[in-house]
């Protein structure tokens, strides 16, 4: 395994963004809306453009090509759901306290995940190593909000680690527990900073990487839903570069 | 002389399009126009497009179409005051009207409802065959 929880040198240069007091999240909140409602306009032209290209059987278009469309269209899907959620707090609410957990399998849903992010992996040439337990035990969790927690963690993983780098996403069992550990070779997070990456509208700012395209929601949503399967997810350095976010969900809820 | 030209047009519109659905969309961003006239084409409707109210007023009364698709952020007359413009206006009023629009606030939706809006779709989560099969629904031609 090339990833340890190790603590390390912090080597990037990063500060957390502020936002503290209750005037700071209303006004983040306030430019959430603003900027998801804008977002919705040009994203209808990307969801309106896919259904016909999928549909138009005359465009001949190959199998890659539709296969590609039909994963375009599931990250826009996926966008619909972050600005319906950014829109209207109260939804973001019971979307984190409404669980609806099924029997499923830890490992396929991290495997559809991982498939969705393909393009993007590809795109950076990224080593991802699927290190998953053989074990591949059922248990209940919400399989919906449970992928959203692995494309955050994923999606971060992703973005912080430079091209060439590597990921590895490993699951493991004990008697009571399943943990599932997501490491990178990125640029990691320092010390400083890792008591605020779990809270609303927080962002770790880094010269080396564009965060216009988050709001400082993902880690936040992650740990609430984690916590809600009774299961904690936390932050650890990966030696001797990056990160690692482990999550641990019983067995049994 | 120009009015028997329109007139001639009108008839020969008709005459030609008869037994297919007949669609007015208003909607002031050209490409999500395109994109939804080539969809109800191919379904075999007969669409057409403005893009403001003025020119919407005009092709409804002219064409009569069996349902207009109605977007409600729009230059200079809004969505809304053509609703109402059109839901009071004798030869136009029974046109069902679909409404198109990111407007995706539950208060939105209910004013326009209200307003006689026959059915609600908020663009960003629209699929396509739910809004044409919706258009030819309310046409029932």
């Amino acid at each position: 395994m090339f990833w340890k929880n190790k603590k390390r040198e912090s080597v990037c240069n990063l500060s957390v963004a502020q936002a503290d007091n209750q005037k700071d999240e209303t006004v983040s909140q306030e430019t959430v809306s603003v900027i998801a409602h804008q977002l919705r306009a040009p994203l209808s032209a990307i969801r309106l453009t896919h259904q016909l290209l999928l549909e138009n059987t005359q465009m001949n278009l190959t199998a890659k090509q539709l296969h590609l469309i039909q994963q375009a269209e599931l990250c826009a899907d996926r966008m619909v759901l972050l600005i319906d959620t950014l829109l209207a707090p109260e939804q973001l609410k019971s979307y984190l306290t409404e669980v609806a957990p099924t029997k499923g399998i830890i490992e396929d849903t991290l495997q559809g995940v991982v498939e969705e992010m393909g393009a993007r992996i590809e795109h950076k040439e990224l080593q991802v190593y699927m290190d998953l337990s053989p074990q591949r035990e059922s248990i209940l969790y919400d399989e919906v909000k449970m992928y959203d927690v692995f494309v955050n963690l994923l999606d971060n993983a992703i973005k912080y680690t430079p091209a060439k780098g590597a990921i590895n996403v490993a699951t493991s069992y004990t008697d009571s527990h399943i943990q599932i550990a997501i490491a990178d070779t990125g640029v990691g997070i320092p010390d400083i900073c890792i008591s605020k990456i779990f809270q609303k509208f927080q962002q770790v700012e880094n010269s080396n990487v564009n965060n216009s395209e988050g709001v400082g929601l993902g880690l936040y949503i992650a740990k609430v839903i984690i916590e809600q399967h009774n299961g904690t997810l936390q932050y650890t350095h990966n030696d001797p570069t990056g990160s690692v976010f482990t999550t641990v969900l019983p067995r049994v809820l | 002389m120009e009015v028997t030209k329109t007139e001639e047009k009108i008839k020969e519109f008709s005459e030609r399009n008869l037994g297919k659905v007949k669609v007015l969309m208003i909607e002031d961003d050209p490409f999500i126009t395109e994109l939804v006239l080539e969809k109800l084409s191919i379904d075999g409707c007969v669409p057409y497009s403005a893009n403001d109210g003025k020119v919407a007023i005009e092709l409804a009364t002219q064409y009569q179409p069996h349902v207009i698709i109605l977007d409600l952020m729009l230059p200079e007359v809004s969505g809304e005051m053509i609703l109402e413009e059109l839901k009071s206006t004798d030869n136009l009023k029974q046109i069902p009207v679909i409404v198109f629009s990111n407007k995706s606030q539950e208060s939105d939706i209910q004013e326009n409802m209200k307003r006689g809006a026959a059915e609600y779709f908020i663009k960003s989560s629209t699929d396509l065959n739910m809004l044409v099969a919706t258009v030819k629904k309310f046409a029932a031609i």
